[in-house]
């Protein structure tokens, strides 16, 4: 090997690795040849239901031949479908967003007030000129105010979508539910339905067998109801959630006395989790009579049971309450700094014009039914388009003509959920609200004052009056900067007043070049960003403003408000519980293969493989093991007549689920186990056994006090990397169900890059330093009571 | 306990325990694997199998598959089973007859073993609706109580399972203006041997029957000509309509006209009795993103037809007995690769996994060899310091971490995931410091006597003295990059550069990958080099663990 030869290959790799020409994807997102643009496009949905969408943009790429359109799909999140919005914020954040994207409406105004999209005011009255203007008065109301936020406009609605009551005629009359003429009639008012429900409900060994009315299976949510009621969710001004309505709570208890009437939430659920989709919808076969659900429901109807005898009727309303109903619906944005936003609009343009729209409705139309499938379109959110869709292209069929009518009627009746910066939490509290009392945790009242106040808080930091000053980071790195000096400063001055000789000196040299590379790296990557998050953990920072310094509030915040922080918190001192569990089986595996006999090599190796796979890999095994209808854990139980839980769906069992797995992992710590049991010696024994011990009092006088050490160790060890666990959760439950696996570590990802609160999440992750710091002293501090040193009594 | 003598039946005992407890642990491994070798149907078949089927050996289509249906007891004595068979069979099969269906004489079948599989199919299906009551009754009233229930459409059902057949449906053309325009066929189709196809219905739609055997010649061919008037617009991509047979052959589909001569590049093996669609596309157009199994064609143009006339062949190939078991257990695997860039995953795992391994290397044997052996002044602080920040979550410093990555543009690159490799990591530097403290100074002394620098010391007497740490170092890196789904969550956006775990998750998160058998196709890929390396390296990798969990 030559002399410097090493040098020259370290060198080729960093010069390889900077350049990079063979780095994969090392062309950077939007990177185009001279003449060709490339935008990116993010969809949720690229299943044969948007096959129409797909044939648009390849008939555009076609139109426009310098312009390739790379779809992709963005990962919906574990059982739940949610988008994840982790991965736009990333983007956006890191400066890579996509092109274009289609969002779901209702979250537009939390992503606009951080200044995550584009306002699209200047493109649309551009527009006006052009051949597809786009005019905010072609577009029902509800939709296009859904996706204005603060006066400006942030998304171009495509497709909106309606509700109504869906109803079994069939079973209705069945039920002598009928008008003067036999036919069936649907109900009004609130009180008919809890009637209907309680006629048509049937039980058999106190199991519901068949539901009149299931609220929230559908698509009604408690935002439904309180309006109908006449609640508000938000205060006119924005700055008030009003969640907690007196008439939103009545609306509330009025789905908590149906689901009592179905025999609790628990039971509807269970029965939920018997049903199955499209062909065999509950619906379709039976099994619930009535459902308020949106339009494209029809679609399944059509396509499955097309000569079923069901009727639409507006949302029954309470007593003296005029109609509502709810639009929902998606839209196209363009974020901030995306590359080609022009083009982008551009494309826009096209997908919501008479001319895409109509080209969209036809290739889906023969798509489906080159397939033998009906197709009813979607109700679009440009009134003149939709109506043109509707002539050319809706439904020949009477019943869903008449159906389709129907929801066509009630579009002028909409209402759309409050556009607010705290949309999405909004949602989430909703949600808990309704859980918590639906499954009597709370009074309804009392549910949703809880969780008012936790969107309440999120607004009140929003709209907040106070001035926070801006982090000055020149300051911040000039104090970097200055502690650097410093300690150089002191070691020169240690080198003056102790002068190194010749030789110590070159060796000093040298170790500056041999330990270099480190410390650069420690100050990139380590000591400026431990500085950093330091500073930001006082901050309000969301990446996209200055930071903003306000003192202790997330710590205040974070201990005294943040329910979800305390219940992260309780989840992941739950998990403790598989910590012993964890070194027992490791430790009976140890001593079970701690034998020099022939075969335990290879149990060793079979014991130990469950520890180093990839924990994405075992997620993804477990999910399988633990589906609960064809996983082999449940049909286990099933063979042995025990209970099967819906493990990773179920509020309860989702914890163990990811305990049980991490179990299967134990050999980790049998390594170590083992190690410590080669080094007990031998004669320890032989004494125990003269002095008449059996294998258990070996075991209890001699194998644990001198395994204490270990012991120690790996009861450290075990609770740091239960402290850690994030995958898991990320992959099989995204959290859920009901935040029940909704981890610390998970919680600081979601604050960091899906709320984008780095602040908040620094704080969170100091704080879980203090936490592991402080069990780790603990436990040195308690260790001499119990552990036992070999050395020490020497 | 260590070292003393056990009894014969301690050992016993304990060797009962072993095999039971790593039966337990490696269960779910086996299942995996086994998973991933399962066809759509033993997927849910319930019970689950604890072993992948065998694929059938048929040479010759329709044929009946032999354990269609497993066999029904039906608690009765040997005669009157008998007895009761036959009355089935006979009303089964008259019903069957009456409907309409082709007399199965004529396609030459196994007759006993149709009627084998056609009555287990029956019974077991029929019987699920008898209550027990009326099933323990006497021997006349369960017969009627059976005909009671026994309807054409199960017969049908059954029918329609017992017997796999090849069938061709519809085929369509798809233009750019996003409509689907049937093709009409012109004229029969002609076959190979000579013997006409015939017509059918299933699912509401047309489809022929493709007959061959193998036994006759060693493949089949069979095309037909299609017009289609109204097709005016440049077409997208072709489809045609199948139902396959699951005998594990294969088949090609070529398709001349308009211009365009396409063939397929890779044969699609029949490995399932579902109905699918094949999609051809013109060279140089992308598939849906949608495809099921998208397929490029390769050929010129030139055509000899008349413009709006089509000329679609089938090429059938015989599979023998090894290849129809590597298509079997293959499948799950071709389709999540068809379905999904999973190559481009792997090669991005692979180079993050060698730039990684080198770069640990490289620069934790160096930084190492820095604080082990060189006096310098404030060693001893810094090395506290490195250890310290070993304590420290990493989530304390992802957050500006992935700001600074943002902020030099490496967002949405690779270049996050291997290049803080360079530059050390404090677990490894801490490692091999230890290492070095074991090896005696004699050594380099004597090389600094002889005039070597520092350098030169390193290179040439220190790094090979510390081979199996070194081996450790890479093991385990290859472990935690491989393995790492964080880091490619947070700093990449872009499906193209994504490492195998970010990829096998967004593939988890797509409709495709709702297919378990897929999925775990995916995941055994995903393990494999991970078990594979730990068998290699086994005794680095334990030293490596223990040396590091006992010193701290």
């Amino acid at each position: 090997m030559g002399r410097y030869s090493w040098i020259v290959f370290l060198g080729m790799f960093f010069v390889i690795g900077f350049s990079s020409p063979w780095e994969p994807g090392c062309e950077p997102i939007g990177g185009d040849s001279q003449d060709e643009i490339t935008l990116h496009f993010w969809v949720g949905d690229l299943s044969p239901r948007t096959i129409g969408f797909q044939r648009a943009l390849r008939e555009y790429e076609r139109r426009n031949p310098h312009i390739r359109i790379n779809v992709q799909l963005i990962p919906t999140l574990g059982a739940e479908g949610v988008m994840d919005t982790q991965k736009l914020m990333c983007g956006v954040a890191g400066g890579a967003p996509p092109d274009i994207m289609e969002q779901d409406r209702f979250s537009i105004g939390d992503w606009a007030s951080r200044g995550a999209f584009m306002p699209l005011d200047d493109f649309i009255s551009a527009s006006q000129n052009s051949n597809a203007p786009i005019r905010e008065d072609e577009f029902y109301p509800a939709c296009w105010q859904e996706a204005a936020y603060e006066g400006k406009v942030y998304a171009i609605p495509n497709r909106t979508d309606c509700r109504a009551l869906y109803y079994n005629k069939d079973i209705l009359e069945r039920n002598n539910l009928v008008d003067e003429n036999g036919e069936a009639r649907p109900p009004k008012t609130w009180e008919e339905l809890k009637e209907y429900n309680k006629i048509i409900s049937k039980f058999k060994n106190g199991h519901l067998v068949q539901a009149g009315f299931m609220p929230l299976w559908g698509n009604s949510w408690l935002y439904l109801f309180g309006w109908q009621n006449g609640g508000r969710f938000m205060s006119p001004d924005g700055k008030t959630c009003t969640l907690n309505d007196p008439k939103i709570a009545e609306a509330l208890q009025f789905l908590v006395d149906v689901y009592d009437m179905l025999g609790g939430r628990e039971e509807a659920h269970a029965f939920e989790s018997t049903f199955q989709i499209e062909a065999q919808d509950a619906f379709l076969t039976g099994q619930v009579a009535m459902r308020i659900s949106e339009d494209p429901h029809l679609q399944v109807i059509a396509q499955y049971k097309p000569n079923m005898r069901f009727g639409i009727a507006p949302p029954p309303s309470p007593e003296g309450m005029p109609t509502v109903t709810w639009s929902g619906g998606h839209s196209y944005t363009i974020p901030r700094g995306a590359r080609h936003p022009d083009e982008s609009w551009k494309l826009i343009q096209f997908l919501v014009s008479m001319e895409g729209t109509l080209f969209q409705a036809r290739a889906q139309q023969s798509y489906n039914r080159s397939r033998g499938r009906p197709y009813v379109p979607p109700i679009f959110a440009n009134r003149v388009v939709a109506q043109e869709v509707i002539r050319q292209y809706g439904p020949r069929q009477e019943s869903l003509r008449t159906a389709f009518q129907t929801f066509l009627d009630l579009m002028p009746y909409s209402k759309f959920r409050p556009v607010t910066p705290a949309g999405q939490l909004l949602w989430d509290s909703h949600v808990k609200a309704t859980e918590d009392a639906l499954r009597h945790h709370r009074s309804p009242q009392e549910a949703l004052d809880y969780w008012t106040a936790d969107v309440q808080r999120r607004l009140d930091q929003i709209y907040s009056d106070e001035d926070y000053p801006q982090v000055d980071w020149r300051m911040v790195g000039m104090i970097a900067v200055l502690l650097l000096l410093l300690s150089i400063a002191a070691l020169v001055i240690h080198l003056l007043r102790n002068p190194l000789s010749l030789a110590r000196r070159k060796e000093a040299l040298a170790a500056a070049i041999f330990v270099g590379p480190w410390f650069l790296g420690f100050i990139v990557f380590m000591g400026g960003p431990i500085l950093a998050s330091a500073v930001l953990s006082f901050c309000n920072f969301d990446v996209l403003h200055p930071a903003e310094f306000v003192g202790l509030d997330n710590y205040i915040e974070m201990i005294a408000q943040d329910k979800v922080f305390w219940i992260s918190l309780g989840n992941t001192i739950y998990m403790m519980i598989g910590v012993p569990f964890s070194l027992a089986i490791g430790l009976a595996l140890a001593l079970l293969v701690n034998i020099e006999k022939r075969g335990t090599s290879v149990f060793r190796t079979l014991f130990y493989l469950p520890a180093i796979v990839p924990v994405v890999a075992s997620s993804m095994i477990w999910l399988w093991i633990l589906n609960s209808r064809m996983g082999l854990v449940n049909i286990a139980l099933g063979w042995l007549g025990l209970y099967q839980p819906n493990w990773l769906t179920d509020e309860l069992w989702a914890k163990p689920s990811i305990i049980l797995m991490l179990l299967w992992g134990s050999g980790a710590s049998m390594v170590i186990w083992l190690a410590g049991l080669k080094g007990i010696p031998n004669h320890l024994y032989e004494a125990a056994t003269i002095d008449g011990a059996g294998h258990w009092g070996q075991f209890r006088n001699v194998t644990l006090p001198m395994l204490s050490p270990y012991i120690f160790f790996n009861l450290i060890m075990g609770i740091i990397s239960t402290f850690q666990i994030f995958a898991q959760a990320y992959i099989m439950t995204s959290g859920g169900p009901a935040n029940a696996t909704l981890f610390y570590v998970y919680y600081i990802f979601n604050q960091a890059y899906k709320y984008l609160r780095m602040g908040y999440a620094s704080a969170m992750a100091w704080i879980l330093f203090l936490i592991i710091l402080g069990l780790t002293l603990l436990n040195i501090k308690l260790a001499p009571r119990w552990v036992h040193y070999e050395g020490e009594q020497r | 306990m260590a070292g003393l003598e056990f009894t014969k039946r301690d050992l016993i005992l304990r060797y009962i325990a072993l095999i039971f407890g790593s039966l337990i642990f490696s269960f779910p491994f086996y299942w995996l694997v086994v998973t991933s070798w399962k066809g759509e149907k033993e997927l849910f078949a319930f019970p689950p199998t604890l072993f992948p089927e065998l694929p059938v050996s048929t040479d010759s289509s329709p044929y009946i598959h032999p354990s269609a249906f497993p066999p029904v007891p039906l608690n009765m004595e040997a005669d009157e089973a008998t007895r009761f068979k036959d009355a089935v069979w006979q009303k089964a099969s008259a019903l069957l007859q009456e409907s309409g269906i082709e007399p199965w004489e004529e396609w030459g079948m196994n007759e006993p073993l149709l009627r084998e599989e056609m009555l287990n199919g029956v019974l077991k299906r029929t019987m699920a609706s008898i209550p027990a009551e009326e099933w323990n009754a006497p021997y006349d009233r369960r017969l009627e109580a059976f005909f009671k229930r026994l309807d054409l459409e199960r017969i049908r059902n059954v029918w329609n399972e017992v017997r796999k057949e090849f069938l061709v449906g519809k085929v369509r053309v798809v233009t750019y203006e996003g409509v689907d325009i049937p093709l009409e066929p012109v004229g029969p189709w002609q076959t190979s041997d000579g013997v006409q196809l015939r017509s059918l219905e299933r699912k509401g739609e047309q489809y022929e029957r493709i007959r061959y055997d193998f036994k006759q010649g060693d493949s089949y061919t069979c095309s037909r000509l299609y017009r289609s008037d109204e097709l005016t617009g440049e077409p997208m991509f072709w489809s045609a309509q199948f139902r396959y047979d699951n005998s594990h052959h294969r088949v090609k589909l070529h398709l001349s006209g308009a211009g365009y001569e396409l063939q397929m590049k890779r044969a699609v093996w029949l490995d399932s009795d579902q109905f699918y669609e094949i999609k051809m596309h013109r060279p140089g157009v992308r598939g849906d993103v949608y495809d099921y199994e998208v397929i490029p064609a390769v050929g010129d143009s030139s055509g000899p037809m008349e413009p709006g006339i089509f000329r679609l062949t089938l090429t059938l190939t015989p599979s023998n007995p090894a290849e129809r078991i590597y298509g079997k257990f293959s499948r799950n695997y071709r389709l999540a690769l068809a379905a999904f860039p999973f190559n481009r995953f792997i090669w991005n795992s692979v180079y993050l996994v060698v730039l990684n391994v080198l770069g640990q290397m490289l620069s934790c044997a160096f930084i190492a060899y820095g604080f082990a052996r060189l006096r310098w002044p404030g060693r001893e602080v810094w090395f506290l310091i490195l250890l310290s920040t070993m304590m420290l979550p990493p989530q304390v410093t992802t957050i500006p971490v992935f700001l600074i990555f943002k902020y030099l543009g490496w967002y949405n690159t690779l270049k996050p995931l291997w290049i803080p490799a360079f530059f050390g990591t404090p677990f490894f530097i801490f490692l091999l410091r230890q290492f070095f403290l074991g090896i005696p100074r004699d050594l380099e002394e004597a090389a600094y006597i002889d005039g070597c620098g520092y350098l030169r010391t390193f290179t040439t007497i220190m790094v090979p003295l510390i081979r199996p740490a070194l081996a450790a170092i890479a093991i385990f890196q290859f472990m935690y990059t491989w393995n790492d789904f964080f880091g490619p969550l947070i700093f990449t956006n872009d499906m193209d550069i994504a490492p195998l775990p970010l990829g096998l998750f967004i593939f988890r998160s797509s409709v495709q990958g709702q297919d378990y058998g897929m999925l775990m196709a995916v995941t055994t890929v995903m393990t494999l080099p991970v078990i594979a390396l730990f068998f290699m390296a086994q005794r680095y990798f334990i030293q490596g663990i223990t040396l590091t969990g006992l010193k701290g």
